[in-house]
């Protein structure tokens, strides 16, 4: 049998199953014991799956290491050996040299044999209870060593004799018994709308973001959960009464629920105020033990109304033309009358061509998107597909059903209303089986998120700093080739986060800061984007440094003031750099700027927050995938064209006086305190605009952090358009991103930003010219 | 199924065997009208036939893009043969068809759609019964033209979109020239 | 004994199929329900109220509910949802 088709697909699944073993053991490096066993079980998994694949293949060198691996954590398995720091740091060790030759062997290339070697004998030693003897690692007493790194713990330097265990050193006590006595904090009630789910928020993302505020001890209000037979599972049925023992500023809390404010019945009090209700709360006080919850019968928490179900079905006149988009395929008709062609063979009776047609492929290749490449896609995923296409079938029929009564029966008003049903059934199909085929494509963004803790573990080591790493939010999806094309802007970001933001342990301690930094990672969706959080608790950005530079490169004037968010936004100039020196880590060439465009180049935005002395935080906001974008439609003339919703500011209708040219060259707008230049769409596409628009449009739009007013005749509505690339069949033009289709079935083309703005300059620049 | 088969218009003429003088593999080419004269092109490379339909002008693109169009959700441009042979515009009539064609070139294919007056039929002919273009024709056309056949005393051009179609050809006008 | 394989991801948009296997199996099963969560990777508020849903309706019924495999982070969310003690879900 030839087993090479499913090569790839080893090595791809071995690369993931490392990363993950990876992942499990730089958590309990970092101290993190919880469920110890079930780490342990879970790297021993990874090893026996790889020998077995690595046997199957014939890769008997990968297969006799993996061998020696997984005694090794069979022993640890059954608590024979322990898994010591050390373990830990030579089973990260293993997963390198695994990497290394499973590479070899894909890439026809030599694993280093000495690394084999070396690590093969010190699996050994740990397997027979010898004391490892390593002369080849540099660092003299590597326990020491590893505990001396281990962020906040002082304990583990302690416990850091070579047979100690993890558990019962460093175990956190279960929450359950963590101390009561702690004072402040705050009682929240949660009660989000059933339909939380589908405003793309989670509660349990919720929470989690919470408890990283302090301890929190939850309760589920269940008391309108249905049996589980009648469970909606896109209903969100319950709520939560949440204890959070932590002394944070009630903005902070609030700032937790502030993107679901207005889906959610949000009620936060202090915690030891709890006892008389709080006037328009809530449901559950806190007893005289703030251990236990004593349920009051609620005050009646209005529920928001049901939205699903009949809600769901949109009036036909509103059925989104995308949705429609899909099937409207419209037959082709014959034509009635056809033209004799001049000259009427003789030959044979008519008949049609007997071509083979070639079938037409739906090209649809998002722009950039990778053309190889495979996708593993969980059962569920299809299934929900099948079950949905299942139901397309049902409303087909039933429309099919329908359309042959009208024609026995004659069509009488009293039908409009099944007609409606079905095309609406019909649309709601179609707008699920888009939802769900788009997920096919969706990865969790952990897949990107993976390689961060193993980065900083390295780099904090490199810089000598203190660094905790904090992931929440990694199972946020996103579209596969968003994820693919984020990677390296966020390691920048992340490379640059701890090398110029979190400051050297006494730099720390001089401003009364703990020791160790946080880095933080979030990943949430809000709205059709997903936000992407990178942030620090260090020195923030040094705003008179940054504006001395700015000025020291003539990008401000002497006298210009500036806000502070301009003053951040500095940093994203081209050829920007603060750094006192090019370090190794965050390297030299490659500014923030280039992070910047990249992730404009995907349809996203990058902003940065940062107080100096507390902390940066920088928000990257993508589209959930490249081929679907949130759309204004806009009209010029006799034409629609479609605006990127992100790119817009806000759309104003022109006030003629404040409409002017400058010296005779570019039109500008006064738009409040700034002048903004003015691009009539109409001149640079060479399109009439209407002859007679008395009122014409502004769209304000920015790009590259500058603002332009697009004239345009009228604004239609904002819909979500499917992306189809102009170059499959025809070529890149000046000023267009792409196209999509109509709900009426006709092409409307997607305005390039950027591309507008260098043709805008350019018109300018001709007039001045001739001017 | 055959997408061809239905979409093609009733309209098209019977096949005609023209000539099997010449030894080899007869190919099938579809004739179709343009200014009163016949031309013809490599039926293999015909997905279907439409209506003409409005399109979706492109900005500063040559005059011969009319626009694109969608074709089963796919965006694909549409040519104006009269436009790109230099014949004289003339409005659209209920005959005024678009082929839609398969373009090898920069190597990938690409569809697009070529607007003519009317489709007329489909021949069968044998390879050796074309005749190459003359040197100088007199509209110009040697370029895209793959030759010449002669079929009941008329002359069919048959023509080289794959040349006539490049990338190149559909080059874009320079922008924001007004 | 009755055994539940979970699947790899419970997510909100995944749930359909789920609720009725779950619903099978509390009709089906004996007094012990073995619960393998050892694919189970991905799981949101939805999915845990699914398994609330269940563990409530399986103790309800008398029925115990085993936890093979789990994975730290579901126990967590567990955790954070306040849902430990009804899914027997109480850490390792």
């Amino acid at each position: 049998m030839d087993l090479t088709e499913f090569l790839a697909p080893f090595f791809e699944e071995c690369f993931e199953m490392l990363q993950q073993m990876e992942g499990d053991l730089l958590a309990l490096d970092g101290g993190d014991t919880s469920g110890m066993a079930e780490r342990i079980g879970s790297i021993f998994r990874v090893a026996h799956s790889i020998k077995g694949g690595a046997g199957t293949f014939g890769f008997s060198r990968i297969t006799e290491y993996t061998h020696k691996l997984e005694a090794l954590l069979d022993a640890m398995r059954d608590g024979s050996r322990q898994m010591t720091p050390e373990a830990v740091r030579v089973l990260l060790e293993t997963v390198d040299v695994l990497r290394d030759m499973l590479a070899a062997e894909r890439d026809g290339t030599t694993a280093n044999a000495d690394e084999i070697e070396r690590t093969l004998t010190i699996i050994r030693q740990m397997l027979n209870g010898e004391s490892i003897a390593e002369p080849v690692s540099a660092p003299a007493q590597p326990a020491a060593v590893l505990a001396e790194d281990l962020p906040g713990e002082p304990e583990a330097v302690e416990a850091a004799m070579p047979d100690d265990a993890f558990e019962p050193v460093v175990a956190a006590p279960p929450f359950e018994e963590s101390p009561l006595e702690d004072p402040p904090g705050w009682h929240v009630v949660f009660r989000p709308g059933d339909d939380i789910a589908g405003q793309g928020s989670d509660p349990l993302r919720i929470l989690r973001e919470l408890a990283q505020l302090g301890p929190v001890q939850t309760r589920v209000l269940d008391d309108d959960l249905p049996p589980v037979h009648s469970i909606n599972p896109r209903r969100n049925y319950l709520g939560w009464a949440i204890a959070l023992r932590a002394d944070v500023p009630r903005d902070q809390v609030e700032d937790v629920f502030a993107w679901v404010m207005d889906q959610a019945e949000v009620s936060i009090e202090p915690l030891g105020a709890g006892v008389e209700p709080a006037p328009e709360a809530d449901a559950s006080v806190w007893g005289e033990s703030p251990a236990e919850f004593v349920s009051a019968e609620p005050t009646p928490v209005p529920t928001p109304p049901a939205r699903v179900g009949p809600d769901e079905v949109v009036r036909p006149g509103d059925v989104s033309p995308q949705a429609v988009a899909a099937p409207a395929q419209p037959a082709a008709k014959p034509t009635p009358a056809a033209p004799a062609p001049a000259p009427a063979s003789a030959s044979a009776p008519a008949q049609a061509p007997t071509v083979h047609a070639v079938p037409a492929r739906a090209a649809a290749a998002a722009p950039g998107g990778d053309a190889g490449g495979s996708i593993r896609v969980g059962i569920d995923k299809v299934d929900a597909i099948i079950d949905l296409v299942g139901e397309l079938v049902i409303t087909q029929s039933m429309l099919g059903q329908f359309s042959e009564e009208v024609e026995r029966d004659g069509f009488e008003v009293s039908m409009l209303q099944r007609l409606k049903d079905g095309l609406s059934q019909l649309e709601r199909n179609t707008r699920e089986l888009q939802e769900n085929v788009m997920r096919i494509r969706m990865l969790p963004i952990s897949v990107a998120f993976n390689r961060f803790p193993r980065l900083v573990h390295d780099l904090s080591r490199q810089l000598g700093k203190q660094i905790e790493l904090k992931i929440s939010g990694e199972n946020t999806e996103l579209d596969k080739t968003v994820l693919e094309k984020i990677g390296d802007p966020l390691v920048h970001l992340v490379r640059n986060a701890l090398d110029h933001g979190l400051e050297p342990v006494d730099e720390r301690r001089a401003a009364g800061k703990p020791d160790t930094g946080t880095l933080r990672l979030n990943a949430y969706h809000k709205g059709g984007n997903i936000i992407i959080e990178i942030g620090e608790d260090g020195r923030g950005i040094n705003k008179a440094r940054v504006l001395a530079k700015a000025r020291e490169k003539g990008l401000v004037g002497a006298d210009e003031q500036l806000s502070d968010d301009r003053i951040h936004e500095l940093i994203f100039a081209p050829g920007f750099s603060t750094a006192e020196q090019v370090t190794d880590i965050s390297g030299r060439g490659v500014g923030m700027d280039v992070v910047k465009r990249n992730i404009h180049a995907l349809g996203g935005g990058l902003e940065i927050r940062s107080a100096e002395g507390k902390g940066t935080t920088f928000v990257i906001r993508l589209p959930l995938t490249l081929s679907i974008m949130d759309s204004q439609l806009v009209v010029v003339g006799e034409q629609t064209y479609i605006l990127p919703l992100m790119s817009i500011v806000e759309s104003l209708q022109i006030a003629p006086d404040f409409l002017s040219r400058v010296a005779g060259r570019a039109e500008v707008y006064k738009l409040r305190e700034d002048y903004i230049p003015v691009i009539r769409l109409n001149r640079i596409f060479n399109i009439p605009a209407r002859a007679v628009n008395e009122r014409p449009l502004l769209v304000v739009i920015e790009g590259d952090g500058q603002k332009v007013g697009l004239m345009i005749d009228d604004l239609l509505g904002q819909q979500q358009v499917v992306i189809k690339s102009l170059e499959t069949n025809f070529r890149r033009i000046e000023g267009l991103s792409g196209s999509t289709i109509l709900g009426d079935g006709t092409v409307a083309l997607i305005l390039d930003i950027g591309g507008l703005f260098q043709m805008g300059r350019r018109l300018e620049n001709r007039k001045g010219a001739a001017a | 199924m055959n997408a061809l088969a239905s979409n093609a218009k009733p309209r098209v003429a019977p096949t005609h065997s023209a000539g099997d003088e010449t030894v080899g593999p007869i190919e099938q080419f579809l004739s179709f009208w343009l200014d009163g004269q016949e031309y013809a092109l490599d039926i293999l490379r015909v997905q279907e036939i439409r209506e003409w339909a409005p399109v979706t002008p492109i900005p500063n693109t040559v005059s011969y893009v009319r626009g694109v169009m969608n074709l089963r959700g796919a965006v694909v441009p549409v040519i104006d043969l009269r436009l790109r042979l230099c014949v004289p515009e003339q409005a659209y009539t209920p005959q005024t068809v678009v082929i839609v064609i398969h373009v090898r070139g920069d190597d990938r294919r690409r569809i697009m759609g070529v607007v003519v007056d009317a489709v007329a039929e489909v021949y069968d002919l044998a390879p050796g019964r074309i005749t190459p273009p003359p040197e100088v024709s007199a509209q110009g056309l040697e370029n895209h033209v793959r030759g010449l056949v002669s079929v009941d005393e008329r002359m069919l051009t048959i023509l080289d979109f794959d040349r006539m179609l490049t990338a190149e050809a559909m080059a874009v006008t320079e922008g924001a020239a007004s | 004994m009755s055994h539940c394989q979970l699947p790899e991801d419970m997510l909100v948009d995944s749930l359909s199929p789920m609720a009725l296997t779950l619903e099978a199996v509390l009709v089906d099963s004996p007094d012990t329900i073995e619960m393998d969560a050892s694919l189970l990777e991905h799981v949101d508020t939805a999915g845990m109220q699914l398994l609330y849903a269940f563990a409530r309706d399986a103790r309800r019924d008398g029925k115990t509910l085993v936890w093979h495999g789990l994975n730290p982070q579901i126990v967590d969310a567990a955790r954070l949802l306040g849902m430990s003690g009804m899914l027997a879900m109480t850490g390792h």
